[in-house]
């Protein structure tokens, strides 16, 4: 089976899923200061951000994020090389990591 | 039709003009008015096509849709305003006084005092009894962007946006802060209803501060005089907020000696590297224990925790033993009493510093983890063979 692609900037991992990805119950995350946010940073007050028009991030109640991308655009942040992704539908990660039990986001 | 030449094509096609819309029957009959055999109007057609839809997503058509757009000039608004706010100023009170009434001359408005601030600290107990809410859509334009923060995020709201342009653009609107759908930056404005801020849960004060959107050259002359943002409070009332005073390396905050930000109250700020650390990182290193840096919940203050502390002394004091090492990272396992083992794995950062240097960063895993790739794809909610990175950075 063909593995999806996966594109990874420092805490926030995208991979790509089909573009019929069931999206019921998501709804339309709003820009922030005209970009479309993935993660903030905690300490720093960077950000995972994509600034050009024809990206949507979408967030369900539970939490799961989904990105769509009408045509390639750059993922950039303060710290990191910018990744440019293609045209498609992404699932958002967030690194998480485990302290006794207890998911704790990792944010720089 | 070959990759190469739908390549060349689209290449060719950004410098011309964008052919007409037509459709398929049309353009058929025209290529076959002009001598066109049935193959090469078809073929002529699928030119067409790759021509008009290279046009679309061209550089030339998005520049052209770019000037029009919302975000026209606003990367030269940006470097502009983040200039003189990143560039240290003498403080002349009577010009950032006179600048910013001249501003409030142009709006519906009133001016009736100017409150100085000393600090961050001194914002929050006089802004926070503030009942102030910008009703005006002139407001908007004039201010720039409007917040509405919660009461216990006021304080953290303010310290972003003053480090904001000191550590980048326009890093400040984060998700823990309320923007009403009428107020989003990216819809345009609109008058503002009450309906979908939270009353119970949104602080009604509206932060005003020198943002991108700012194209006021009296708040641009009042910048330069000193002042770093203002605040509307009730009746007429603005609060200022003078610049402090400032340590950089590399372009960023940092000082390994003392406070990176001192504030014309003696408020101090210490920074490594661009993050806002505890006095006692910087100050007194030698005080922290391994207890500290495992308790910390930020993995970029544990990272300079340990930094200080040292690496190797942290793993030697912790007991921790080597488990698999791969290019994910280096998974590390201590022994507890009464409990499962701490484990942590040790990535390191793909990109470097300004430095050259790689940050490495220890994240704590369930104690299960056997390898380091393992580790790090749980970190992401993956099984070990589903996490395979094609882009890294």
């Amino acid at each position: 089976m063909k593995q999806a692609k996966q594109y990874r900037q420092g805490d926030v991992l995208l991979e790509q899923v089909s573009p019929d990805e069931n999206t019921d119950g998501f709804e339309l995350v709003p820009r922030e200061a005209g970009r479309v946010v993935l993660a903030h940073g905690e300490t720093s007050g960077h950000a995972h951000a994509i600034a050009e028009p024809g990206a949507r991030l979408f967030r369900n109640p539970a939490g799961a994020r989904l990105l769509r991308l009408v045509r390639p655009l750059s993922l950039r942040h303060e710290e990191h090389p910018e990744i440019r992704l293609p045209k498609g539908t992404f699932r958002v990660v967030q690194q998480e990591e485990d302290v006794r039990g207890e998911y704790r986001p990792v944010a720089d | 039709m070959p990759k190469k030449a739908k390549k060349r094509i689209k290449k060719a096609a950004k410098r011309l003009k964008r052919p007409p819309a037509l459709k398929k029957s049309e353009f058929l009959t025209r290529q076959r008015d002009k001598g066109r055999s049935e193959k090469e109007a078809l073929n002529d057609w699928a030119m067409h096509r790759v021509m008009r839809r290279a046009h679309r997503y061209g550089r030339a058509r998005s520049r052209r849709t770019h000037r029009r757009s919302e975000y026209a000039g606003r990367g030269r608004q940006q470097r502009a305003v983040g200039r003189i706010l990143s560039t240290p100023r003498t403080l002349v009170r009577e010009e950032v006084e006179l600048q910013l009434r001249a501003h409030y001359a142009k709006l519906p408005l009133q001016l009736r005092s100017i409150y100085w601030l000393g600090g961050p600290s001194e914002f929050t107990e006089d802004a926070l009894r503030s009942r102030t809410y910008l009703r005006r859509a002139a407001a908007k334009k004039l201010f720039g962007h409007i917040w509405f923060a919660r009461p216990n995020n006021a304080h953290r709201l303010l310290l972003d946006a003053i480090r904001g342009p000191l550590a980048s653009a326009d890093p400040w609107l984060r998700d823990d802060v309320e923007t009403p759908q009428e107020l989003n930056p990216s819809r345009g404005f609109r008058r503002s209803s009450r309906r979908t801020v939270k009353p119970s849960k949104t602080l009604p004060v509206a932060v005003c501060l020198l943002s991108a959107s700012i194209r006021s050259p009296e708040l641009i002359a009042a910048a330069k005089a000193g002042m770093y943002g203002f605040w509307p409070l009730t009746g007429g009332r603005v609060a200022v907020l003078p610049a402090p005073t400032w340590k950089l390396e590399n372009r960023q905050l940092h000082c390994d000696d003392g406070p990176a930000v001192v504030w014309p109250n003696g408020e101090e700020q210490f920074y490594l590297r661009g993050v806002c650390v505890p006095m006692a990182v910087v100050m007194a290193p030698e005080t922290l224990h391994v207890s500290d840096i495992n308790l910390c919940s930020n993995a970029e203050i544990r990272r300079i925790m340990v930094d200080r502390y040292g690496a190797e002394r942290y793993l030697k004091e912790t007991g921790a033993v080597l488990i698999n090492e791969s290019s994910f990272g280096k998974l590390w396992a201590k022994p507890q009493l009464d409990d499962d083992p701490l484990v942590m794995v040790e990535v390191v950062n793909s990109s470097p510093e300004p430095d050259g240097s790689y940050r490495h960063y220890f994240l704590q895993v369930p104690s299960d983890m056997r390898t380091a790739r393992q580790a790090v794809a749980g970190t992401f909610g993956m099984a070990e063979g589903e996490y395979h990175p094609e882009v890294q950075t």
